[in-house]
């Protein structure tokens, strides 16, 4: 019936006209013969048959099979105070955020203990956008109850989820899979690599670029054998070749360059050797002799090895597009790249037996040296240091870091050792550089000494009170962060000391305020645990 | 009373208002926080020379703060509540609340207790009356006269055939709209909207649907063309369905109004924007003794906010006055006496989907017009089939959740219940439902 009154109004009344027959008794008992035209009447009939219709409805069943299995927990759940905490944890500054939570998912896993069922999805939410070591904790403190919402495709990007699972790669979009490879690559090496294998045939030569890169960037052993078999076959050298596949063969040729063990490495090696000799003309590295004259690198190239046709077949590099601007000539631009990839040690030999003696060769050698802006530079500089971050050469990091301009060092802060840290911090007086502070060799969990914490709070305060300003909260924050929860004390005698000046306000907004908050919240947690 | 954040965040103006309140909710944040049998307080330093001083009603939900804020409630009261909602124990207890909360919570109680009243001279009462008569007269003719415009519409629509529909540009039904809020009809308009903001990319989804507010709306104006013949309540019934509007205060203060005490348990809120800006806050409470269910809407514009809010999960015990209808369903609060959130008794519920649909069309024989009907159904649980999240009674049938709906209320029933089944409250509405709350060992957790 009600369809039939479709069809009637969709064609309209003056192409098709009602068929009052199939109209239940009821209905046509109602409409009778009051109607002025045949609008009026099909309106009346409609609006009748529309609640009949509606009257009669039931609901439908479900066809499926359903999942009756009741989610229990296992585990005790965390007492209110927790989820007080949280509620202040989730109010801080996102980067002071993720530290603390993951103290107070600590102090949740140490006691086994779960978050009750109201907090699991705040949780899940606020963790989204958080680095996988916190993620996984987060997965630990939910209980069966959150890890069987996980099961569901909501909007949530953890590692037990199904939107994280081996669908991402084969249904993806390439950001999606980038992004995938990339994690799986850190948590999961043999699998990501297993996965990358089973679809590398099918894939673009300029996603298979971007893969490769993702493997150079992580550098795990079992890459090397993959590496090893696309080197040798699809990437190996052939008169026609397209720029991407140059491309792929170099950063190939600089995975298997930095391990030791592939033969690529120690060929290349050998051949180096001959062009760096000392005094007898012998050993690894003639160029970092203390004569510079030992130094036997052709700027142009020889017929040997140091020649374009050998650096662009064997390992992919560029023979005539470099930066001029950063390399005098090609030969430099060359050995920067064999720097950024073999690891620094290799450049180690009885002449130059130390990290300190390596950096004066390399680095104060005027053979490598260039001037921008009037400033002699090393073209090895930046590969250097790309190589020690790489590598994650801490012992190379001490020795270089207080040779070079702090702003250079920034990013290799994070290899030194603490004590090293703390004590580069307070001889250069760097209390009050944000980045310098921000960049600490320090876990999520972790804090300034004491001592250092004491040094850097009373340090930012006598400059502020001398130059009578604060000109960021950024400060604020990095302290927030890092310093040690024992100091909270002396904040206080600070901050009642502040009170008198004409600072107080800009203290009190820009460093007070956000440090202490923090505190609290770092004290209530270190409670939860005692 | 005891709040919780959530309950906050819902009467929050906006999330940016509740995360700064949250920042604000720190202990050491507060120089003095305090709070009696029916308000708490506190000072907190701002960038003034005094503190600000901030205050909560906890008896009939109001805030005062002396912050030059226009925001409501402001970040300072928001974070007085947060505090209070994590650190109730923080606050003295005392019964000598400080002159400037005295002053506010007694003012209060004497405008609550005794309505403003207006005394007027017979002479002057009849003047009114027979101005009133006159612009009711005049309105009643010029809603007449629309709705003959749109019956007219709709009769050409008919005539032509709904095929046309969607070739119709959007200012057809904006022209025709406007017509009718000219002619003091906005119920109609609404519907004429209704109509145009159908989907009509949608295969043939949207015939039945439009044949359906056709069919609905042509009711409507046959009955108000048939006003003269109606009983008074269903006179005052239509009336409101076309668009007249209904005055809380004039409610409040009517001695006619249908009346009920109860402890009304808000269970849930649903704030909708119409494209005049104007935000509707519409709350269902149900009646834990009386198992009435009540519709109290709040009205906020851009230069207003609202005046009593309702704080979903709560419950409230309080004196309803019902809007005489048809079928009474919005209610305005006549007399709060205390809002509470520990519910003593829960509130029936119905046993399936199938009981649900009986009573929907049992709502929809008393008012044709209902557009919504409010249910506490037992044993449902949630299932997923395909994308869309279906809510399945003990005899497996199922009604599904709405699109639309916020994944969080999802993902918040899943792990509260964690597959169990529960009693939940929600909103029945064009064949789908929205989730409000569940209830479980007699407490009531909205979604």
């Amino acid at each position: 019936m009600w369809q039939h009154l479709v069809e009637v109004a969709l064609l309209g009344t003056e192409k098709r006209l009602l068929d009052t027959t199939i109209l239940p008794p009821s209905i046509k008992d109602c409409i009778g013969e009051s109607a002025f035209d045949a609008e009026q009447s099909f309106l009346q009939t409609a609006a009748l048959a529309c609640y009949y219709t509606e009257a009669g409805k039931e609901p439908l069943k479900v066809e499926h099979a359903v999942n009756e299995e009741i989610i229990l927990e296992t585990l005790d759940t965390a007492p209110a105070v927790y989820k007080e905490i949280f509620g202040q944890i989730d109010g801080t500054n996102s980067r002071i955020k993720e530290k603390l939570l993951s103290l107070w998912l600590d102090a949740l896993i140490e006691r086994n203990l779960t978050v009750e069922p109201e907090g699991i999805v705040p949780l899940l939410s606020t963790g989204n956008s958080l680095s996988e070591v916190t993620k996984s904790k987060i997965v630990k403190v939910i209980g069966n109850k959150g890890n069987w919402l996980l099961q569901f495709q909501f909007d949530f990007r953890y590692n037990n989820s199904p939107g994280t699972d081996d669908t991402i790669w084969l249904e993806g979009t390439p950001a999606e899979r980038r992004e995938f490879l990339s994690k799986s690559l850190r948590n999961n090496a043999e699998h990501a690599l297993s996965l990358l294998k089973s679809t590398w045939d099918q894939e673009s030569l300029v996603s298979k670029r971007g893969y490769l890169d993702l493997l150079k960037e992580v550098l795990h052993p079992s890459a090397i054998q993959f590496a090893l078999d696309l080197y040798t076959t699809e990437f190996a050298y052939r008169t026609k070749e397209k720029k991407t596949e140059k491309e792929c063969r170099k950063v190939l040729s600089e995975i298997l360059l930095s391990s030791t063990e592939t033969e690529l490495y120690q060929k290349s090696i050998e051949h180096l050797s001959s062009y760096f000799s000392f005094e007898k003309k012998k050993g690894l590295l003639g160029i970092v002799s203390k004569s510079q004259t030992d130094y036997l690198l052709p700027d142009e190239g020889d017929s040997a090895f140091w020649n374009a046709e050998n650096m662009e077949q064997t390992y992919g590099f560029e023979v005539k597009n470099y930066d001029i601007s950063r390399f005098g000539n090609i030969s430099q631009y060359w050995l920067s790249c064999f720097i950024e990839c073999i690891p620094l040690e290799s450049w180690l030999n009885e002449q130059v037996a130390t990290y300190p003696a390596l950096i004066t060769c390399f680095l104060a050698n005027n053979r490598f040296n260039v001037n921008i802006q009037g400033k002699p530079h090393s073209v090895l500089f930046d590969s250097f240091i790309q190589s020690i971050i790489t590598q994650r050469n801490g012992q190379m990091a001490s020795a270089l870091v207080p040779r070079i301009p702090v702003t250079a060092a920034i990013p290799m802060l994070q290899l030194l050792s603490k004590d090293e840290y703390e004590q580069f911090v307070q001889k250069n007086k760097l209390f009050s550089d944000y980045e310098v502070l921000a960049n600490g060799p320090y876990n999520l969990n972790e804090s300034w000494s004491e001592s250092f914490s004491t040094y850097i709070l009373s340090s930012i305060f006598d400059i502020a009170i001398q130059s009578n300003t604060i000109n960021t909260n950024a400060l604020g924050v990095v302290l927030a962060q890092y310093l040690n929860t024992n100091t909270a004390g002396l904040l206080q005698k600070i901050n009642e000391k502040a009170a008198e000046s004409n600072l107080y306000y800009l203290w009190n907004a820009n460093i007070y305020e956000p440090v202490n908050s923090v505190l609290q919240i770092r004290k209530s947690i270190k409670n939860l645990k005692s | 009373m005891i709040i919780s954040e959530q309950q906050v965040e819902l009467i929050s103006p906006n999330p940016a208002a509740f995360k700064t309140g949250k920042a604000l909710s720190a202990r050491d944040k507060w120089q003095t926080m305090a709070k009696s049998d029916r308000a708490i307080w506190g000072e907190i330093k701002g960038s003034g020379k005094n503190p600000y001083q901030a205050q909560v009603d906890l008896s009939s939900l109001a805030f005062k703060c002396s912050c030059p804020s226009r925001q409501f409630p402001c970040k300072h009261n928001i974070g007085l509540m947060l505090l209070y909602v994590s650190s109730p124990n923080e606050f003295t207890l005392t019964s000598e609340e400080p002159d400037w909360v005295k002053a506010w919570l007694d003012k209060r109680q004497t405008k609550v207790s005794k309505p403003e009243t207006v005394e007027r001279t017979a002479n002057e009462q009849e003047k009114r009356d027979k101005a009133k008569g006159k612009t009711q007269e005049d309105r009643f003719n010029s809603v007449k006269a629309g709705a003959a415009e749109l019956e007219l519409w709709l009769k050409d629509l008919i005539r032509i055939g709904i095929l046309e529909l969607p070739n119709k540009p959007a200012s057809d039904f904006t022209r025709i709209a406007a017509r009718m809020v000219d002619a003091k009809a906005p119920g109609l308009a609404n519907w004429v909207k209704l109509l145009g903001s159908l989907d009509f990319s949608s295969s043939t989804e949207w015939q039945s649907e439009a044949l359906t507010i056709i069919s609905k709306l042509f009711l409507l104006i046959s009955t108000f063309n048939n006003y003269d013949n109606l009983s008074p309540i269903w006179q005052t019934t239509v009336k409101n369905l076309v668009g007249w509007n209904q005055s809380p205060k004039e409610l409040i203060a009517s001695s006619d109004a249908e009346t009920i005490s109860d402890k009304w348990l808000v269970v849930g809120q649903i704030v909708e924007t119409t494209d005049n800006d104007i935000i509707t806050q519409k709350n269902y409470l149900v009646g834990c003794e009386s198992n009435r269910s009540a519709l109290i809407l709040n009205f906020i514009t851009k230069y207003s906010t609202i005046e009593n809010p309702i704080l979903p999960g709560s419950i409230v015990n309080a004196e309803l006055a019902f809007f005489p209808s048809a079928l009474p369903l919005r209610a305005a609060i006549k007399e709060s006496h205390s809002v509470d959130s520990l519910l003593e008794q829960q509130p029936s519920a119905l046993i399936s989907w199938k009981e649900a649909f009986n009573n929907q069309t049992e709502q929809q024989r008393i008012n044709p017009w209902l557009a919504e009907t409010f249910v506490i159904v037992d044993d449902l649980r949630l299932t997923k089939s395909d994308s869309q999240w279906l809510a399945y009674d003990n005899e497996m049938h199922y009604v599904p959740v709405a699109p639309q709906l916020d994944l969080q209320k999802i993902m918040k029933w899943l792990v509260i219940s964690g597959n169990r089944k529960m009693q939940v409250a929600c909103i029945l509405k064009n064949e789908v439902i929205i989730p409000l709350g569940l209830f479980e060992n007699n407490q009531y957790i909205t979604l």
